[in-house]
């Protein structure tokens, strides 16, 4: 990963707070609704602080032979490595940059109240309230708004010569405006919504989750996903398709539904949907 | 005409009217019903959450023998994923003359005001696709029953300009004057943040006291601003009421229950 200059988000190098939410991040997320990759993810990185803390006190109180004499180095750099590959995980990844109304992040078995300010760690559940909403700037500059009644989990964030983001949309309405000149080799942006995937390269577009309304594509699909698209272009998928889903884009001014298990509907003018017969009728 | 004629005259259309209105509900609902046979019956099952939608109009006519305004609101709840409840609320002046939405006797020489309270349905046999009937009262300078259709429909719509079919019906019992409006408009630039739409519309209206058709049209102007639900439209034309113009504003809300 790479600090990147310009960007509003204070990482754990910079700033007063040497490691501001690294204490509090160091419990497994069982039951915070992370899933079980986020989970067994948390149980690795547990378990190599814990390997690492046996190594250093083996390191450090077991006389070993002068055969491996050589090796001790060895097992300090290993050490070393996995130090700075923990700590590198733990690394927030972006920071709450505006909060109007009532949010709350759900870290670990933790509950805090957000504010503006506050570090995002990666596997954080950020969930807003009814009348509410929260801006995130990601490491790299990309701009995340949450609308109210909505819940995300940022997956992945990796800045470095290609950013790589995935974000879980569990319900509710996300805008993202992507930074793509972050990364010299290109931005990989993904949102994930319980029945689909949205990629976009350098773009900006909104991803709505609804669950117990009526799909205006399908009425009797009551869970479906909406992408429109504000500039640039996005590639829409619905990975839970039985029958297979060829991906639909969208270009800036246009729209997709994925109605439950379907296939993303062709992309249409946005908003088109509104309109009825001139208001003099 | 006496005004015994006048009186059969406009019995005799109203009932015609009616009968044409009802003959298409009772078309559309079949349309429906067997639509969705195979679903289960989800045309009867009531919608959850429901939806209720406020939508709150002004539009204004001028040309030099006919002169209106108007404005109102109409709230629109769901029952069902295809019938919606309606009631609107509607108020006009007319300033001089006659035109093709007076429901007066004689041409208007002073300002005249009405009120109109309405109520009906709305059905939504499928995607894109409406048709409002109401029906309801004229009260204050008109004083008389009122009927009314509205259709609307998208076509083309995951084409890069889709179309929008409307047509509208009003029959005022007042002047047993029948009045039809058209339009047909085509998204032909947009972006995320607004629509523009370019077409032809008019309105035809006859019968009553009026008697021959009458005929008004031109080209349309539309302006859709999507994220604050407004639509601003603009027909100009020439016709009966010679070159006349036509503005409308309408701004629409929604709430899930």
């Amino acid at each position: 990963m790479t600090g990147d200059q310009g960007s509003p988000v204070r990482t754990s190098n910079r700033g007063n707070n040497p490691r501001p939410g690294l204490e509090i991040n160091h419990g497994l997320k069982f039951g915070t609704g992370g899933g079980l990759g986020l989970a067994l993810q948390q149980l690795g990185r547990a378990y190599f602080r814990h390997v690492a803390r046996l190594c250093a006190k083996a390191a450090l109180k077991v006389r070993l032979a002068p055969t491996l004499g050589r090796s001790r180095s060895l097992v300090f750099l290993l050490v070393l490595l996995l130090a700075v590959s923990v700590a590198k995980s733990d690394e927030p990844v972006g920071s709450i940059q505006e909060l109007r109304g009532t949010a709350q992040v759900f870290r670990a078995a933790k509950t805090i109240a957000a504010a503006v300010g506050i570090l995002v760690m990666l596997g954080d559940r950020i969930e807003t309230l009814a009348d509410s909403e929260l801006t995130l700037i990601l490491r790299g500059g990309t701009r995340l708004t949450l609308g109210e009644d909505s819940t995300i989990i940022i997956d992945r964030h990796l800045v470095a010569t290609h950013i790589q983001t995935s974000i879980r949309l569990l319900l509710g309405k996300l805008r993202s405006w992507v930074n793509d000149t972050g990364g010299a080799g290109g931005v990989n942006f993904e949102i994930h919504t319980p029945n689909g995937v949205a990629a976009a390269r350098g773009t900006d577009f909104e991803v709505e989750f609804i669950e117990g309304k009526p799909c205006p594509a399908d009425p009797s699909c009551l869970r479906y996903t909406t992408v429109g698209v504000y500039q640039g272009v996005v590639v829409v998928a619905n990975p839970t398709s039985p029958a297979g889903s060829l991906p639909v884009t969208v270009t800036a001014g246009y729209q997709t539904t994925i109605p439950c298990e379907s296939p993303p509907t062709p992309s249409a003018r946005w908003g088109a949907e509104e309109l009825r017969a001139p208001g003099y009728h | 005409m006496n005004l015994a004629e006048l009186e059969m005259h406009r019995r005799s259309r109203s009932g015609s009217v009616l009968f044409r209105l009802c003959a298409l509900i009772v078309l559309l609902a079949l349309g429906c019903c067997r639509a969705h046979a195979g679903t289960g019956g989800e045309f009867f099952t009531l919608q959850q959450p429901g939806h209720l939608g406020l939508t709150a109009f002004a539009s204004g006519f001028g040309s030099d023998t006919y002169a209106t305004t108007g404005a109102g609101f109409q709230l629109e709840q769901s029952v069902t994923r295809y019938v919606g409840l309606v009631g609107r609320v509607s108020a006009f002046q007319v300033y001089q003359g006659k035109g093709y939405n007076s429901p007066f006797v004689t041409e208007s020489t002073g300002v005249r005001t009405y009120e109109r309270f309405e109520g009906g349905v709305d059905l939504k046999p499928a995607s894109g696709v409406s048709l409002v009937v109401l029906g309801g009262r004229d009260v204050g300078n008109s004083n008389a029953p009122v009927i009314e259709g509205d259709f609307s429909s998208w076509l083309f719509q995951y084409r890069p300009y889709p179309v929008n079919l409307s047509f509208s019906s009003t029959h005022f019992f007042e002047n047993a004057v029948t009045s039809n409006q058209i339009d047909l408009r085509a998204v032909v630039y947009g972006t995320a943040r607004w629509l523009l739409l370019l077409g032809g519309g008019g309105a035809v209206w006859g019968g009553g006291t009026v008697g021959k058709p009458n005929g008004q049209g031109g080209p349309d102007v539309g302006l859709f601003l999507r994220e604050h639900h407004t639509s601003i439209d603009l027909q100009s034309g020439y016709g009966s009421s010679h070159l006349y113009g036509l503005l409308s504003v309408s701004v629409g809300l929604g709430w899930d229950e």
